[in-house]
């Protein structure tokens, strides 16, 4: 105890960073923060300049440069590079013709439980910026195989099996995306350390992996242990609405081009790896797809959300603040004292890969980008402290990347699983248990791919 | 070439697992063809995209 106190005295304004940093994500949870009236990136701008004022008053005023010297630019223009692609397809038709391919799998020796699979993991293979992009374009078609399966198997819970294996995989694929996901942010921070094999997409698959096994989870805890019964008369009359529009809408030879130029695009960016910035083929892709697709600029706009870029900007913000004055090196010294109890590095580094899972945020940008320089030091205090090697630090940021990337899944503040319960009709709130089972057996997984088979 | 073989049999073998899991989870056999192939195909695309 005596040496907490003695970890806080020696930096009061770095420990009160913290403490409103945690206050004010925790409140937040609580509802004591009502979202309507102060959101959560708001309240953490507030908070930096509360930080800033404070700083001014223990004599150590924030520098503005430490604070937009945090901000990295890539993964921004990624991420709104992402989201124009995003909004090309949605316009060209490419996720119709995704589900129209899906439709025939069903009819094909693949039969439902074989394009289940497919679809349940739609959202990381195509691996837009958001989750949301394809948790509202595709969650139809959830419904509508939820509802066929239901039917088919005289169990209603199936169609919340198929809806929320969706929503939680919808939720992590901003992890692995290559348009801008939390990934890129991880792999620029390990591969500044020349750790061999790290570079841009060096967490991808380990992550997308992880994903599919984080889905079959949270399928297999809903439908054994869970039990979250939708409302039946609602996914009936969903899924017959759905079916009829699948029935009469003619989709347009341009949008499984569209889909076609989308996937080669992606495929030879990974295999090719040109020298050329990512956001430079997203453009070409853009155009291209509008080209296709016709395609107008307000269809592009129309893609773009604000609130995973407010999210990241804001994480960004307060980590660069929480720097400045110090926070982080109060955090290490915490976390080292904790590393000397019972609990170990392992223990340590186990529980902060967890914490965005923990303290589930709508996007999970907000605690990745504000806690993700903490957790690359905790990376560096485990490889200097003799016990470890330097690929800790990797193992260590993926496993957090990948928990943070799907914390929005089960988040009660208007996180992706709120837009399977309402099209549900069940409680709110009520998928997120069997979400965060599934994160934390994926953080493992994730972990263990780095570990075992090193960046693959 | 050792990259993509640890890559591919990871992916294929995550497949399996998630196949055998939504065969579970959605009442047909654990091994039941659909799922498995399923789960096959998304590995492979995975490791492929």
């Amino acid at each position: 105890m005596t040496e907490i106190i003695n970890i806080i005295m020696l930096n009061p304004l770095g420990s009160m960073g913290l403490l409103f940093f945690f206050g004010v994500i925790i409140a937040s949870l609580r509802g004591w923060i009502p979202q309507d009236v102060l959101p959560v990136q708001s309240a953490l701008m507030l908070t930096t300049l509360l930080l800033a004022i404070l700083a001014v008053l223990f004599g150590k005023p924030i520098n503005i440069k430490d604070i937009t010297s945090n901000i990295f630019l890539h993964p921004i223009t990624a991420l709104i590079g992402g989201f124009l692609v995003a909004g090309a397809l949605e316009a060209a038709g490419a996720f119709r013709a995704a589900i129209d391919i899906l439709e025939r799998t069903s009819r094909t020796p693949l039969g439902l439980p074989g394009t289940v699979a497919i679809l349940v993991n739609m959202p990381t293979i195509f691996a837009m910026p958001c989750g949301r992009i394809l948790a509202a374009a595709l969650i139809p078609a959830a419904i509508l195989f939820g509802h066929i399966l239901a039917q088919r198997r005289k169990s209603s819970i199936l169609a919340s099996v198929v809806v929320f294996g969706f929503i939680v995989n919808a939720a992590a694929s901003c992890g692995p995306s290559p348009l801008g996901g939390i990934g890129m942010v991880g792999e620029g921070m390990a591969g500044s350390l020349k750790i061999p094999g790290i570079g841009l997409g060096s967490f991808s698959n380990a992550q997308s992996i992880a994903i599919m096994l984080i889905t079959g989870v949270t399928m297999l805890s809903i439908s054994f242990v869970y039990r979250i019964l939708p409302d039946e008369s609602l996914v009936k009359a969903e899924g017959e609405a759905e079916e009829k529009v699948e029935k009469m809408e003619k989709i347009h030879i341009s949008a499984y081009l569209s889909l076609f130029v989308f996937f080669i695009t992606i495929a030879a960016v990974f295999i090719l790896q040109p020298p050329i910035p990512i956001q430079t083929i997203l453009v070409i892709l853009v155009i291209v797809i509008m080209v296709m697709g016709d395609v107008t600029i307000q269809d592009l706009i129309g893609g773009v959300i604000l609130h995973p870029i407010m999210a990241m900007i804001s994480g960004f913000i307060i980590a660069g603040a929480l720097l400045s004055i110090g926070s982080f090196d109060v955090l290490i010294s915490l976390l080292e004292f904790l590393a000397e109890t019972p609990l170990g590095y392992v223990g340590v580094a186990v529980l902060m890969a967890n914490i965005p899972t923990i303290l589930p945020m709508p996007c999970g940008r907000i605690i990745g980008m504000a806690l993700m320089p903490g957790i690359f030091l905790l990376g560096i205090t485990m490889a200097n402290s003799g016990t470890f090697s330097q690929e800790v630090i990797p193992i260590l940021l993926v496993s957090f990347i990948i928990n943070a990337a799907a914390s929005c899944g089960p988040s009660p503040l208007g996180g992706i699983g709120g837009i399977g319960e309402g099209n549900l009709g069940t409680e709110i709130g009520v998928s997120g248990k069997p979400q965060q089972v599934g994160i934390m057996i994926g953080t493992g997984i994730a972990a263990l791919i780095i570990g075992v088979l090193g960046p693959i | 070439m050792a990259y993509s073989v640890k890559l591919f049999a990871t992916a294929i073998l995550a497949g399996i697992i998630l196949g055998i899991m939504v065969n579970v989870s959605l009442g047909y056999k654990f091994y039941d063809r659909g799922g498995i192939l399923g789960g096959i195909i998304v590995g492979l695309l995975i490791a492929i995209l």
